[in-house]
């Protein structure tokens, strides 16, 4: 996947804004400046930003290379949050045991979603994921132990072996960051790996990948099950950060808004979606105020997305996908 | 003669009123090359799904190495041994040769689960991957996109991953179709060259290629077996010289 070294300076531009270390590096950068200067606010965003970047990037993962468009990456996103919340009225606080029981509740909800998902193919994947969030969205509706339609404030922030020192805005930034960091290493390694050349040359040539003798299903339902908990941590920080959690994380329009990320940034290359997501929280935070529309508009634009999966930031600046 | 690697014991098929299988039996020794012969749609094609298990046939039974394969899904029957070469040039266009040979050669290990190590770092692959491009006349062109190689060369580079499998057996669909002359022959030497070391069973139209490298032959006319024989005795039957060959009976 590797292409030969960009001439012009608009290739290398896009070549630099691409690179998987650049938009993580962007995000540590206003963190680090949020705390110096004592911007909260930036910290707050940047931190948003962090973790809908990974919520992004695992979709990216499933939807660039395995070319499955998932239109219900909220569910897994939003039972991480619920971990977070159910496991806090538990007792159970800290983070070391929040994060990977967040990422196993969403790969187990992905592992029989998926395994039905994946015997469809095209607009019915589609709408299928689809219809599995928002089963998703009715069944935490209806838990009233956890708030219900309204959700419910999480019993506090997660602490670390004990200490509180996720009270800090800051403290729970550079978390998100680690997190978003080591995803984003093991899912490029995963790519150039023989399952991400697995996953894409399925995604390309389903008919040629098992008749060389490989489960397509099954290299499919991992990924998926991968990106889910993926999905799941992302979830858990965005708990962690507003302290509240509700079933409106698991919203259709969060789904959708999750891909215009990945498609934004340019779905065939893994490191767009971080991208993308820094696109979309920045215009949600400074034009969704300006203007009314900025809701309309990205309905539609998920709409375009869906529908022809054309809208690519990179190749809008000139550059071959 | 040893156990057959491939026996297919009364298959049948229909698509809607069409029977495209009717009844079809023979087999394929373990070190022959078998030709599978017949008219434009006489269903052959759809015999080479139903063996590979793309296809599921009405009702028979594909057994395959001594096994019932008649229930087992494609990449199942791969790992088996069970090696394809598509009608229609199938290749990961969006993949290199090499890497498409590397992915053929990784296929044989039968997990995809290998999350870390780089693939461009398998290097045992690499090195069979790169011996078997050489072998089917692709040297020095292992970094193309296999979507930019010239039609005969995708059918070279099929051939190449599924050699590099060393699979028990080869299943060939008209694998020169739309290739030159001159490479039509060079493909042909090399399925010859693996005579008595891997059995196949090749779709063929070009007569000259089937009477070059088959053992024996089957007739599929209307998707029944007119014949199965070997090569002198396909030459002397007067329903297929009339049928097939296009000959008038003498
Ligand atoms: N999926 C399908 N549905 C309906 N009919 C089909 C289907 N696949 C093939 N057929 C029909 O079955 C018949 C046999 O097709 P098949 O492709 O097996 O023939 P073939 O012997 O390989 O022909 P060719 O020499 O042209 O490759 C044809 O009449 C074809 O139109
Ligand atoms: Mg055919």
């Amino acid at each position: 996947m590797t292409s030969p070294a960009p001439r012009s300076l608009p290739a290398r531009l896009v070549a630099l804004l691409t690179h998987p270390v650049t938009a993580i590096a962007a995000i540590a950068l206003v963190v680090a400046a949020g705390q110096i200067l004592d911007q909260g606010f930036w910290v707050t965003l940047a931190t948003r930003a962090a973790i809908l970047g990974l919520a992004a990037l695992s979709l990216g993962f499933i939807l660039g290379q395995g070319g499955l468009v998932s239109f219900g990456h909220a569910a897994p996103f939003g039972i991480g949050a619920y971990v977070v919340l159910i496991a806090g009225e538990a007792g159970v606080r800290d983070v070391l045991v929040l994060l990977p029981l967040a990422f196993l509740g969403s790969a187990l909800f992905a592992l029989p979603t998926g395994a039905l998902a994946l015997r469809t193919r095209g607009v019915y994947f589609i709408m299928i994921t689809l219809a599995f969030a928002q089963m998703g969205y009715f069944v935490f509706s209806a838990l009233s132990a956890y708030g219900g339609d309204d959700g419910m404030s999480i019993a506090g922030r997660a602490t670390l072996l004990g200490a509180r020192v996720f009270r800090s805005d800051g403290a729970l930034a550079w978390l998100s960051i680690a997190v978003l960091a080591a995803a984003s290493l093991f899912l490029h390694r995963t790519v150039g790996a023989r399952f991400g050349h697995v996953l894409r040359a399925a995604r390309d040539n389903e008919a040629r990948t098992a008749a060389l003798g490989f489960s397509v299903f099954r290299t499919r339902l991992a990924a998926t099950m991968i990106a889910a908990g993926i999905a799941g941590l992302a979830g858990a920080l965005m708990a962690e950060q507003t302290g509240f959690v509700s079933p409106s994380l698991m919203n259709w329009h969060r789904s959708g808004e999750l891909i215009v990320m990945v498609v934004l940034g340019g779905s065939r290359r893994l490191s767009g979606a971080v991208l993308g997501a820094i696109v979309v929280v920045l215009v949600e935070e400074f034009l969704g105020e300006a203007t009314e529309y900025w809701k309309f508009g990205l309905g539609l634009l998920i709409l375009a997305v869906v529908a022809t999966r054309v809208v690519d930031l990179p190749r809008l600046l000139g550059r071959r996908a | 003669m040893s156990e057959p690697i491939l026996r297919l014991d009364d298959i049948q098929k229909r698509y809607g009123a069409l029977i495209v299988s009717d009844h079809v039996s023979f087999s394929v020794g373990a070190k022959e090359i078998h030709a599978l012969i017949g008219p434009n749609g006489a269903g052959k094609s759809t015999l080479v799904g139903q063996i590979a298990g793309s296809i599921r046939p009405d009702a028979g039974r594909v057994v395959f190495d001594g096994r019932d394969v008649t229930g087992l899904p494609v990449a199942r029957r791969a790992r088996l041994g069970l090696a394809r070469v598509f009608q229609t040039s199938n290749v990961i266009a969006g993949f290199s040769a090499l890497d498409n040979v590397v992915l053929a050669a990784a296929a044989t290990d039968g997990t995809s689960f290998r999350f870390i190590r780089p693939l461009a770092g398998e290097r045992r692959l690499r090195e069979r991957a790169a011996a078997s491009l050489e072998r089917v006349g692709l040297a020095g062109r292992e970094t193309i996109l296999a979507g930019a190689l010239a039609h005969g060369e995708k059918r070279a580079l099929e051939l190449a991953m599924g050699l590099v499998q060393e699979p028990k057996f080869l299943l060939l669909d008209e694998p020169m179709a739309g290739t030159g002359r001159e490479e039509t022959e060079r493909l042909t030497e090399l399925l010859a060259s693996l005579d008595g070391k891997i059995p196949m069973l090749i779709v063929e139209h070009d007569m000259a290629t089937v009477f070059r490298l088959a053992h024996r032959i089957t007739v599929l006319i209307g998707g029944a077996v007119a014949i199965t024989g070997t090569a002198d005795e396909i030459r002397a039957d007067r329903q297929v010289r009339s049928a097939y060959l296009g000959e008038e009976a003498p």
